[in-house]
């Protein structure tokens, strides 16, 4: 007595408390060819552990170089991870079957992240090396990795904006990572400058990154050498080579940052700028050649103002205030920049 | 909080039996997908139940597959039957995912590197599944020894 339902495997479910625990996550075809071709290692990341209930503010994948947030999408279908098992049939032979032995009634889903960026994080959560000084304001000291850790983005990604941002670790005491203020670089820049002057190393043929990594090493002065080569390393392209645009560009933001927080006339930021640049550089000042977004022009573009003045004006205060400011000003600091992060 | 690592399916991997679902379905660890519309809701008994106490659904079933037919021969992926007990059958069809799915488990921590400390959770992907078997209509009534 042959019936329809004699064929086929046997199909059966282990009841759920016998089941194991399965995610199942899409993978992009990016991200496919990186875990099968070139066996990859991701990395799950989230924000750090806001103080309501204890939630993380976002989770993502991130692959050496690129963010994936992470979507959790539900089905209302009954989703079973199965695997192959066999039985006895009645005659004592081995059947070979399917058993379900996890159900998922979710999975998860990626999208790239549009446009990274590890400062607003790094902002939020350094202390700041200002030119007067050092203002401690985490304890105990974070690593740049614990640092890295708390930011959901990749990790090329945080090293792309602690580069650009020129943050620098002390192992030393004071021990942490650090965010210079644009003032404390302005004095920096101005410092290398005179510097490579009076060695005589400021000529085109002579200024390059290994001229200034010697003027640090002789360097006198109380700013730490971790900031001068942070900074370099902000202004010099992949392989270390100088980057006249990224240095000139550097300086004149840093110089509208002290300068132009309540606006200032464009002609002496422009003059300003020059003077802190060696002399072969000096006709790459203008105003363009500042990112559009960094900065508002008013007054038949004669006033030049930094751009979001406002959290600049923030940012300055915070930097005179004590300790324990900077530590209540600190979540604060971080939602505002988790809301910008969006 | 410390990054979590997803590692990539192991080379090494293994199914555990011989995998009576079609080429195409199987995958080198023997996980594959089955998708239903709707839940299984079962009224057996203990003495009813499979070893390890799971729940015997049926019989997994696809009528039009050919093993000896060449790989580009696709027709087969539009019909499969799931017999569920003697009188109902579900029918469904193979489905290519537009995604593949990675199906990501919590791996077992080695005794040696578990002394990375506590909290060093490690993640990995079992397996990468292509293509499930979903079911998404209604259960028809069949005859228990009628052709369906």
């Amino acid at each position: 007595m042959s019936t329809q339902a004699d064929e086929g495997s046997s199909f059966s479910l282990l009841p759920e408390e016998g089941r194991q625990h399965f995610r199942l996550l899409e993978l992009p075809p990016e991200l496919l060819r990186l875990v099968v071709s070139e066996r990859t290692i991701l990395h799950f990341k989230s924000g750090p552990k806001t103080s309501e209930a204890g939630s993380n503010s976002e989770a993502v994948l991130c692959t050496p170089d690129k963010t994936f947030h992470i979507r959790q999408v539900n089905t209302s279908n009954s989703v079973y991870i199965c695997q192959p098992t066999s039985h006895n049939d009645d005659d004592e032979n081995l059947q070979p079957g399917m058993q379900a032995i996890a159900q998922s009634s979710w999975t998860l889903e990626l999208s790239e992240v549009a446009s990274p960026s590890a400062a607003h994080y790094l902002k939020a959560a350094l202390s700041t090396y200002s030119s007067t000084g050092i203002y401690q304001s985490k304890d105990p000291p974070a690593s740049q990795q614990q640092l890295f850790d708390d930011i959901p983005l990749s990790q090329a990604e945080c090293e792309a904006a602690w580069r650009d941002l020129a943050c620098f670790e002390l192992k030393k005491k004071p021990k942490g990572c650090f965010l210079p203020t644009a003032s404390a670089k302005v004095q920096v820049w101005r410092s290398i400058l005179s510097s490579a002057v009076a060695f005589g190393v400021d000529k085109p043929a002579r200024f390059s990154a290994h001229q200034v990594e010697r003027i640090f090493d002789r360097n006198e002065e109380d700013s730490p050498n971790e900031l001068g080569h942070a900074m370099l390393a902000s202004v010099c392209d992949h392989e270390g080579m100088l980057d006249p645009g990224k240095w000139v560009r550097a300086v004149g933001l840093d110089l509208l940052a002290v300068e132009g927080v309540r606006g200032l006339p464009a002609s002496e930021l422009l003059k300003k700028w020059r003077d802190a640049l060696p002399e072969q550089w000096r006709k790459r000042v203008q105003v363009e050649a500042l990112a559009r977004s960094e900065y508002t022009l008013s007054d038949d573009r004669k006033m030049i103002t930094l751009a979001g003045a406002e959290s600049g004006v923030a940012v300055a205060a915070a930097e005179t205030k004590s300790t324990l400011g900077a530590k209540r000003k600190w979540h604060e600091k971080f939602r505002e920049s988790k809301k910008a992060a969006k | 909080m410390p990054a979590i690592a997803l590692y990539p399916p192991a080379a090494s991997r293994t199914s555990s039996g011989p995998n009576p679902l079609p080429q195409l379905l199987q995958t080198p660890s023997g996980l594959a997908i089955v998708e239903i519309q709707g839940t299984v809701n079962s009224t057996l008994s203990a003495p009813q139940l499979g070893p390890d106490a799971c729940i015997p659904l049926g019989k997994l079933s696809f009528p039009l597959y050919d093993p000896s037919a060449p790989a580009q021969e696709t027709a087969w992926q539009k019909l499969v039957y799931l017999y569920v007990g003697r009188h109902q059958r579900l029918t469904g069809e193979v489905k290519k995912l537009a995604k593949p799915l990675a199906v990501v488990r919590k791996r077992e921590v080695e005794a040696s590197s578990a002394d990375e400390g506590e909290g060093t959770e490690v993640m990995e992907i079992a397996e990468i599944v292509y293509y499930k078997v979903l079911f998404a209509h209604r259960p028809e009534p069949v005859g228990g020894g009628v052709e369906g």
